[in-house]
């Protein structure tokens, strides 16, 4: 290789920190020019700065409690935390936004990708830095003080940056090399929807087993093995400007040589893999399966269930029922948030699986919950789930009531079952006596039933049009968060009477039956629920009848 | 004695401050192609939104085959609508997505539906994802679903936008067979010979204001000595801030 080759593949300090500096320009213009993204950001702010505080007082405490052993696990375990926090964060962003370059037929045609990719990383680097600037600060400078050298301060500032510069590189690295997976694996193209889905199932899963209540035993071992690896090292690295820290010299060394050596292989490994994402030809997944599929369904007419539901609702709204359930199957990220609120309970309850107890207010949570996830599958956003086929469907002769039927429907069909069958489920798992599951059962298909047409109406009161990237290069239309606080605070007010009827028995056992008791409170969450529901429903028809949008 | 197919009575739509259609009259007779011309940012695809039942006007009134726009359920069934974007989803395949608008539309169409996916030289690909197709194949199935209920009115916004010189041809030969059918077609476009060639009138939207109307060659007919009589003189002329041309010459 030719000098003036080796040298074209160093990257342009000036163009690197140029396409740095637009892009930060261009990340601060957004959020300025956004209400919402800068009272989040300025929220997040006071936050952190009330957590650096905190920081402050670690940082001054640390010195005197220094010559306990388990402060240095701990300061090793924290580093591993930044880093590892640092590339969780740095990996989504790059998944789902930072891995492709945005104008990217412009920016590539225009400079070296080498130049590209710096400038991109250090871009992130410097909205990393920006948030752990402060906490980094106010550490340093108790820790300083604490230690009565300004040594500590310089150190932790310096293993701060180091800590998140690797953990961003392993991030972004990995990144790319995920998104240069699905842009060449037919397979994992063709089924990315799917995989996607499962993985933040998956997740959420191992999320829960770590931090779900009771989970202490998993969290202080994945403690314990982070201060073991070698990220852990920053800590000596930090600590060994602090005397009595007792941190390890030859580790420190190690952060020191190992730093700069591991951000030139990953630096090397992500200039290797980014021009083979970024000028690659991607998988053209093979649809024939998908079509021969798609055909022989079309070929066997209307399924077992189409056929029964075609006596029961018009056409029209079977119609907006089947292609919901069709999107979905094809697509299952378009309503995978559905399923958000039916696993909070199932978080919170994995404590009791663990030791084979289920606890006595799963069935009820569940109840509520399997409710809203109902109303959220496909009912949360009329208008703005329909995308850009809505001027299609206003301008069909659908009428609003036949439309939110077919939404209703979409959601009732697989939710129903789903909560009904939870609910008993755990409440039998939960030893409940026969009247308390009946009565919760009964609190599950009130609530269900009535959730379609109450998500409907906090729909189109908060509409969203917007699409947001759903991560592996998917985007869907997600529902308003606000209706979907709406929702399930409307329904968890209507779910109350049901509820609190378990509660009062015990003041009323003197006077009244526990039947009756739990049979009054189901029967005023009904009719609660009932009226919700059905005056949702009519608001929702009336409102997408005569949407415009103005 | 039939209401014309398109009536608009002094139509204005207001965004805020900004004014997109500046008291609109327009009158389109059952079975003409009127061709609605302008630039960028003009007011079209405003007024086609009014005319669709989508946007409210601020005030004035718009008619379609008789029936006010804000009235939504008496205005679709004389309508298709295709806007510049074909509203399709693209988990659906085609004959998926038609199935779903003829359902909504409690109509039965599967006739119609394969002429015109033979017509436009879908059939082949009608089972495919709708995802895996090219924008032009989008625009022929958005222009099959605004024609599959047979309309009185065809609002198009750009239909001919990206499409092969092939299957502008038969988008081109459609609109005029379905305008000899007594169809009235409103077409929105950018592409000038694309008018030329089909449309009985036009009107050129500039600002918000109608600034000119009526037959091609009659407007042609009004250019200077000099200028080559073509529509896109026509067209550059009376969208021009720094000529003075009075439109209703």
């Amino acid at each position: 290789m030719s000098d003036t080759t080796a040298r074209r593949r160093l990257p342009s300090r000036r163009r690197s920190t140029l396409i740095a500096r637009t892009e930060l320009r261009r990340t601060w213009r957004r959020v300025r020019g956004s209400d919402r993204a800068l009272g989040l950001t300025l929220l997040g702010g006071a936050f952190l700065a009330l957590y650096s505080l905190g920081f402050g007082v670690a940082g001054y405490a640390l010195p005197g409690a220094a010559g306990d052993g388990s402060v240095l696990s701990l300061a090793r375990s924290s580093a591993s935390v930044v880093v590892l926090g640092t590339v969780f964060f740095v990996l989504q962003r790059a998944v789902k936004k930072t891995g492709r370059i945005d104008a990217e037929a412009g920016l590539l045609t225009t400079v070296p990708h080498v130049d590209a990719l710096c400038g991109v990383v250090l871009a992130e680097l410097g909205r990393a830095l920006v948030v752990v600037a402060f906490p980094a600060v106010c550490f340093g400078v108790g820790l300083a003080v604490g230690a009565r050298s300004p040594l500590p301060l310089v150190a932790t500032l310096a293993v701060a940056a180091a800590a998140v510069t690797v953990g961003l590189l392993v991030g972004y690295t990995a990144g790319l090399a995920g998104k240069l997976l699905v842009a060449r694996s037919e397979f994992i193209a063709r089924h990315k929807a799917v995989l996607g889905t499962l993985v933040s199932l998956v997740f959420f899963v191992g999320y829960a087993l770590v931090f779900a209540p009771g989970g202490d035993d998993v969290s202080a071992a994945l403690f314990n093995a982070l201060a073991r690896v070698p990220t852990a090292w920053l800590a000596d690295a930090l600590l060994v400007t602090v005397p009595a820290a007792g941190a390890d010299p030859l580790r420190a060394a190690a952060a020191v040589v190992g730093f700069p050596v591991a951000v030139a292989g990953l630096l090397a490994l992500a200039a290797a893999l980014a021009p083979r994402l970024w000028f690659g030809d991607a998988v053209r997944p093979d649809d024939s399966a998908d079509e021969r599929a798609d055909a022989a369904a079309r070929d066997e007419g209307p399924s077992l269930l189409g056929r029964a539901l075609a006596g029961v609702v018009s056409r029209p709204a079977l119609g907006v029922a089947r292609k919901n359930w069709r999107r979905v199957r094809r697509a299952p990220f378009i309503a995978q948030y559905a399923l958000v609120p039916l696993l909070i309970p199932l978080f919170f309850g994995v404590d009791g699986f663990r030791d084979g107890s289920v606890s006595s207010l799963l069935a009820p949570a569940v109840a509520v919950a399997g409710a809203v996830s109902t109303g959220s599958a496909f009912s949360l956003n009329p208008l703005g789930g329909e995308a850009g086929v809505l001027p299609a469907v206003l301008t069909s002769r659908v009428d609003g009531r036949a439309f939110v039927t077919g939404i209703a429907l979409s959601g009732l069909v697989p939710g129903l079952p789903v909560t009904v069958g939870l609910t008993a489920g755990l409440a039998v798992l939960a030893s409940l006596d026969a009247v308390v599951t009946l009565q919760l059962v009964g609190t599950a298909v009130a609530l269900t039933l009535a959730a379609p047409g109450v998500a409907a109406a906090t729909g189109v009161v908060f509409p969203k049009f917007e699409r947001s990237d759903v991560g592996w290069s998917q985007e869907a239309v997600v529902p308003s968060q606000w209706a979907f606080y709406a929702l399930a605070i409307v329904l968890s007010v209507a779910a109350l009477p049901a509820l609190l009827a378990h509660a009062t028995f015990f003041f009323l056992h003197d006077y009244v039956s526990r039947p009756a008791v739990l049979t009054a409170g189901l029967a005023v969450t009904a009719v609660l629920a009932a009226g919700v529901g059905y005056g949702g429903f009519r608001y929702a028809a009336s409102s997408v009848e005569t949407y415009r949008s103005d | 004695m039939c209401p014309p197919a398109i009536e608009t009575t002094d139509l204005t739509k207001h965004f805020g401050d900004e004014t997109a259609v500046s008291g609109l009259d327009l009158s389109v007779p059952r079975g003409e192609i009127f061709g609605f011309l302008g630039p960028n940012g003009a007011g079209k695809t405003t007024t086609i939104r009014m005319l669709a039942t989508l946007t409210r006007p601020s005030s004035g009134t718009a008619r379609i085959a008789g029936a006010d726009v804000t009235d939504r359920q008496a205005v679709v069934p004389h309508l298709g609508y295709l806007p510049e974007s074909p509203p399709l989803y693209d988990e659906l395949t085609a004959y998926e997505q038609l199935e779903y608008i003829a359902d909504l539309r409690d109509i039965d169409a599967d006739e119609r539906i394969e002429s015109l996916l033979d017509r436009f030289a879908l059939v082949e690909d009608a089972s495919r994802r709708i995802g895996t197709y090219s924008k032009g194949m989008k625009q022929k199935l958005g222009l099959i679903q605004a024609l599959m209920h047979d309309p009185d009115v065809l609002l198009l916004d750009e239909p001919t936008s990206g499409l092969d010189p092939r299957a502008a041809r038969t988008v081109r030969d459609l609109i005029a067979e379905v305008a000899a059918d007594e169809t009235t077609v409103f077409l929105s476009t950018h592409i000038l010979p694309v008018v030329e060639e089909l449309a009985d009138r036009v009107g050129v939207l500039y600002d918000g204001d109608l600034v000119a109307e009526g037959a091609p060659a009659d407007l042609a007919d009004r250019l200077e000595a000099g200028d080559e009589r073509t529509l896109e003189n026509v067209f550059l002329e009376v969208t021009d801030d720094r000529r003075t041309v009075d439109p209703s010459d």
